[in-house]
């Protein structure tokens, strides 16, 4: 019981949780100038899902051993975060000042669905890109991809050639653009480039399930905050008017 | 040339401005009008919001620091304010005058997503700036009601910061098939990101109370700047235009 008691002491000390940020900004800091300087090694970082590269680089350990603490960290502040908001929750909860009280909360409850989104990302997921021509036919991880037309347009003022891709995925049609892919069965794809004199285009397939969480955890922020924000107004308005 | 020209001049009277007084906030009023000018020419002659590189979106900042002497002279009003707040504006400005003008567009930036990630870091940065001008004034004067305004404009500057992330992951996703990178840019927007969460949770800490969080917060704004203008040169993370 002491051993829980104490646990949740350090858990809910609001100075574990500066010395949790603060060292993951030193290490974050670490990370910014070991990258640039081993981009060989990094290359394929952001292609793979995390864990997956982690364990292709084994040996590189000199160069990668913040990414292992950073996880560390991040793992502890996840925790952090949410025994501090269930704590607070408990404690102060109640119809009067809700939107006070409990806004602050539900924002770090964001915060632990990003992470979650994070986590996942870094486990599960695949990206694959694949090089099709007009006409072509190809199965890629288990999709049929068909690119019936490729449309160039320059608006004025653009700095480059922008495309539309019409494509059957499976036999249903979709147009995807820059910024604008198709979702198919949980898998997003994109128009990545195209070449207008060879009439091909780069077809991107991207499959991360963490996304889910993110927008999940996007979501809760963005309604938190305009409580915080509502919250403080009123406090604002309260004392200017007393 | 012209463009220089104007840059200059509105510089110059915000320097003016900085002996205080009544001339000193003719200048800065002078000085406003002329930098809001300059935007709203900037705008025309894009054809599109100036959300699309970084001389205008460091501009905006500053015009953004430069209206929350509106707030200040009506929450707070100080002698001071005028010898402190015009120096966060020259600071982004100068920055301004050295960035390269493309006034060309990358398609990809012509989505909704792109200008809500840029509008919502504007009024971040803003923000947080003018929360640091507001610690300075706290320093100085030790009126906690100048602590208490850094705290909200840091408040609302990592909401509006927060934002912005969301936009710019939703943004990013939408276009290249990834939330987040592990590139040394990143990796610094995040470090921003903690920072500033460091300064709104130490706040409440007892032995940071008062003074030692005042320059807590106020240390962010090297950091804010590094971050958006020093890692890309410094620290060699890819090229953006804005």
């Amino acid at each position: 019981m002491d051993t829980v008691l104490t646990m949740l002491r350090f858990f809910l000390s609001i100075k574990t949780y500066l010395w949790l940020t603060g060292i993951s900004m030193l290490l974050f800091l670490l990370g910014s100038v070991v990258i640039p300087k081993n981009l060989a090694v990094f290359s394929l970082i952001n292609d793979i899902p995390l864990l997956r590269w982690l364990s292709l680089n084994g040996e590189e350990a000199s160069k990668t051993f913040w990414i292992y603490l950073l996880i560390a960290f991040m793992l502890i502040l996840w925790v952090c975060t949410l025994i501090c908001s269930i704590d607070a929750v408990i404690k102060r909860a109640g119809w009067k000042n809700a939107i006070k009280v409990l806004s602050p909360q539900v924002l770090h409850l964001a915060v632990i669905f990003v992470l979650l989104g994070h986590g996942i990302s870094a486990v599960k997921g695949y990206k694959e890109d694949v090089s099709m021509r007009v006409e072509d036919i190809q199965s890629v991880r288990g999709y049929e991809l068909k690119i019936n037309d490729i449309e160039f347009y320059k608006k004025p003022g653009d700095n480059s050639t922008g495309w539309r891709v019409h494509i059957l995925i499976d036999g249903h049609p979709h147009e995807i653009e820059i910024g604008r892919p198709a979702f198919y069965n949980g898998t997003a794809f994109f128009a990545k480039s195209a070449q207008e004199k060879k009439m091909k285009a780069v077809i991107g397939l991207v499959n991360d399930p963490g996304v889910l969480w993110e927008i999940i955890g996007a979501v809760v922020f963005v309604i938190s905050a305009f409580g915080v924000f509502y919250a403080r107004l009123s406090e604002e308005t309260r004392l200017n008017n007393a | 040339m012209i463009n220089l020209f104007a840059m200059l001049a509105f510089i110059v009277l915000y320097s003016f401005s900085l002996a205080g007084g009544k001339h000193g906030r003719l200048f800065f009023i002078f000085g406003l009008l002329l930098h809001s000018g300059y935007i709203i020419y900037r705008a025309f002659h894009l054809g599109w919001p100036p959300v699309t590189e970084r001389h205008d979106i460091l501009l905006l900042m500053a015009a953004g620091v430069a209206y929350s002497f509106f707030y200040f002279q009506k929450k707070a009003s100080h002698g001071m304010l005028l010898e402190i707040l015009p120096l966060f504006v020259i600071i982004f400005s100068f920055f301004a005058v050295f960035q390269a003008r493309f006034d060309t567009i990358d398609p990809n930036m012509r989505s909704k997503w792109f200008f809500i990630h840029i509008a919502f870091l504007i009024a971040g940065y803003a923000l947080f700036a003018a929360g640091s001008a507001a610690g300075i004034l706290y320093l100085k004067t030790r009126s906690a009601l100048y602590e208490t305004m850094q705290y909200r404009l840091t408040l609302y500057g990592w909401l509006f910061f927060s934002f912005s992330l969301i936009g710019g992951s939703v943004w990013f996703f939408l276009a290249y098939g990834v939330y987040w990178l592990w590139t040394a840019k990143e990796l610094w927007i995040t470090i921003v990101w903690f920072y500033f969460s460091f300064y709104l949770h130490g706040r409440i800490f007892r032995p940071f109370a008062g003074r030692p969080a005042a320059l807590i917060g106020i240390g962010g704004f090297p950091v804010m700047i590094f971050s958006y203008l020093g890692v890309m040169p410094i620290l060699g993370s890819p090229w953006t235009q804005f």
